[in-house]
């Protein structure tokens, strides 16, 4: 009797072994699977961000070139002083 | 029977799968293992992005923007679609109609080639890339890359050079800053291997190899883009008022040798480059070479005082009219003769015939070694691709008349590089400098600073204050006295160079130039003003010199700098 109880119990513990180490595996294989996933996003989000972020840099070191402050200035009427007066 | 038919027929299944078993672990166990690392592992490349080139100031003079490659896979698309796709595309990409009809064949020729993969355009803006994505078209993809952007544009364009495709297919630098720091300013691809799943998804608990991609280093200049845009503004004003050929001007800090600003016209766009002659990449302030006339008055005139041959009120004796040498005849520039004119009255006079007086007085063997300590027929060493050194004639072959006119500055070759750098020395207390464009080359992890050099000493501290003064002299009473800024004490001095053509000197044909530093007490920039072959007015005095003295005032006003007078 005892034996046939222990090798039941034996039986059970075994089956919730096998059922939990295959929910554990799903769990495991979804969530590799998700984060691959998040991870691509944030590469893809990480490249998008760069790329406005170098682009802006670039309106920024163009709108601030002497050049074009220059040509903006003289569209403006603005014009170069005809002398300094030096006050001691 | 039955029985032992079917176990028969379950070995030979046995057997059969068993062979079946050895033929794919063994005989095809390498292609498939391929096969499997190419479902399973991903490899691609990571761009790295050249290092940028910034001004003084950290303000960015070249940098990079982010571009792509279109790229097409014939075999996917349908043979029914391509034209309608080059149409497309041609469209999108052409800038007018004609590129868009040769925009068009070149693209079908691509889409019709028997190939798995084809380049179809490179360099797309993220905005064009945007407007062929929204055509939702299989078949096509991007590559990412990286072009370089100016946001200068033409300004400082021989100071840079430009970035080019190579043999290999791989962007180097051409000419300049870009040519020099190639290598530091190349960055290097990195490549990744990871392991993915079935949907091409990265396994963040897989396997993941590789290489980080090295990003080129940044260069931080000495330019400063204030001085350089004075320069640039004031050349281009220049060229047009005197009706010159082309212009040049380079600022230096005499102290640290470095180049300040630098500018050349004609210039071109380096983003444009393909676009101009290639007769416009060189640089002319390092690679073209010119007689420098009686800027280099300056440069004997010091050599004759630090040797003693000549003191400042040392009388010339051969002065009172042209002097006759081997069958030539010297003559002063304007035809007036100063007897017994001392040797700072031939610097203010700008006479030759003192000149050959005082070179004589040194002697060939002591002038053609200053010639060679001031850094002639040697490269100065700067830090740019394509500098030119002319060479200095053995001394052997040098005759009586080679001694006489190099003492005031024709027959000898120079470049504008070198000339400003002489020059600087006698602003540094007689010491030569080594002239650097690059202060800081910055890497990921630290920098590096690139200090000054002193090259040697070539006149006293105490020559280097006489002539200073001398040349202070030359400004406030020679020829372009009337355009000098009042209350600066600028010391200088103008070179008319006539240009040797098919064995003779053309009278109308100059290098109009002028040389000085300030203040000359303390001198903080050193500068050259050259313009070539300019028609309004031939000489030095009314053409380099009023553009030198508007550029100093401005950069009185720029450096703080007060009137001392």
């Amino acid at each position: 009797m005892s034996n046939d109880w222990y090798s039941k119990k034996t039986a059970v513990i075994c089956i919730f072994g096998v059922v939990a180490l295959l929910l554990i595996q799903i769990w495991v294989v979804h969530t590799t699977t998700t984060s691959g996933e998040k991870l691509k996003e944030i590469e893809n989000l990480q490249k998008v961000i760069t790329l406005k972020n170098q682009m802006l840099e670039n309106e920024i070191a163009y709108a601030s070139a002497l050049t074009n402050i220059a040509s903006q200035a003289a569209s403006l009427g603005l014009k170069t002083p005809k002398g300094i007066q030096y006050i001691r | 029977m039955r029985i032992s038919i079917l176990r028969n027929f379950l070995i030979l299944f046995l057997l059969a799968i068993i062979l079946r078993l050895f033929y794919w672990q063994a005989v095809s166990a390498e292609k498939l293992q391929s096969k499997a690392e190419t479902q399973h592992f991903q490899n691609s490349l990571v761009q790295a992005t050249r290092g940028r080139i910034l001004f003084s100031d950290g303000s960015a003079l070249a940098s990079y923007r982010p571009t792509f490659l279109l790229y097409a896979l014939p075999k996917v698309i349908k043979p029914e679609d391509r034209v309608d796709l080059a149409t497309k595309l041609a469209k999108l990409l052409a800038q007018n109609q004609k590129e868009e009809m040769d925009l068009k064949k070149d693209l079908l020729e691509k889409l019709n080639s028997d190939l798995f993969w084809v380049p179809l355009q490179k360099n797309l803006d993220p905005e064009l890339k945007r407007k062929i994505d929204d055509l939702k078209i299989e078949g096509l993809g991007f590559e990412d890359g990286t072009s370089r952007f100016y946001p200068e544009g033409s300004s400082s364009a021989h100071i840079l050079g430009f970035v080019a495709q190579d043999a290999n297919g791989e962007d180097t630098g051409y000419f300049g800053v870009e040519g020099f720091y190639n290598g530091e300013l190349k960055g290097i691809i990195g490549k990744i291997r990871q392991e993915i799943d079935s949907l091409g998804l990265p396994i963040i608990v897989g396997r993941l190899l590789g290489t980080s991609p090295r990003n080129g280093k940044d260069l931080r200049l000495n330019i400063d883009p204030s001085v350089q845009f004075i320069i640039e503004d004031s050349l281009k004003k220049g060229i047009e008022k005197y009706g010159a050929m082309g212009a040049e001007a380079i600022v230096l800090d005499p102290k640290t040798g470095n180049v300040l600003a630098m500018a050349s016209f004609p210039n071109y766009d380096p983003g444009k480059f393909s676009g101009f002659s290639k007769d416009f990449y060189k640089n002319p302030a390092v690679a073209n070479s010119y007689e420098p006339g009686s800027t280099f008055k300056v440069l004997i005139m010091s050599a004759a005082l630090n040797e003693n041959a000549v003191k400042p009120e040392t009388k010339c004796d051969v002065c009172s009219g042209p002097i006759s040498l081997g069958g030539f005849t010297i003559r002063t520039w304007n035809n007036k003769y100063y007897p017994d004119t001392s040797m700072t009255d031939v610097i203010i006079h700008s006479d030759n015939t003192g000149m050959v007086f005082a070179g004589k007085k040194i002697g060939l063997d002591k002038l053609y070694s200053y010639l060679e300590n001031f850094g002639l027929g040697k490269p100065t060493n700067i830090d740019l691709q394509d500098e030119a050194a002319p060479d200095l004639r053995p001394k052997e072959s040098w005759r009586e008349i080679d001694l006489a006119t190099a003492s005031f500055g024709q027959g000898i070759a120079v470049t504008p590089i070198q000339m400003i750098t002489a020059v600087g020395s006698l602003a540094n207390e007689g010491k030569l400098m080594e002239p650097h464009m690059v202060a800081e080359i910055k890497a990921e992890k630290g920098s590096f600073e690139i200090k000054p050099k002193i090259v040697r000493e070539v006149i006293s501290k105490e020559t280097a204050k006489t002539i200073t003064g001398i040349m202070v002299r030359a400004v406030d009473e020679g020829e372009a006295k009337w355009a000098k800024p009042k209350g600066f004490k600028i010391a200088g001095k103008t070179g008319t160079a006539q240009i040797p053509i098919a064995g003779h000197y053309d009278p109308n044909k100059t290098i109009a130039s002028f040389v000085g530093f300030a203040p000359a007490d303390n001198p903080k920039f050193v500068m050259l003003v050259l313009y070539n072959q300019p028609s309004s007015s031939i000489f030095g005095s009314e053409t380099a010199a009023p553009t030198f003295f508007e550029i100093a005032k401005q950069l009185f006003i720029y450096y703080k700098i007060a009137p001392s007078e």
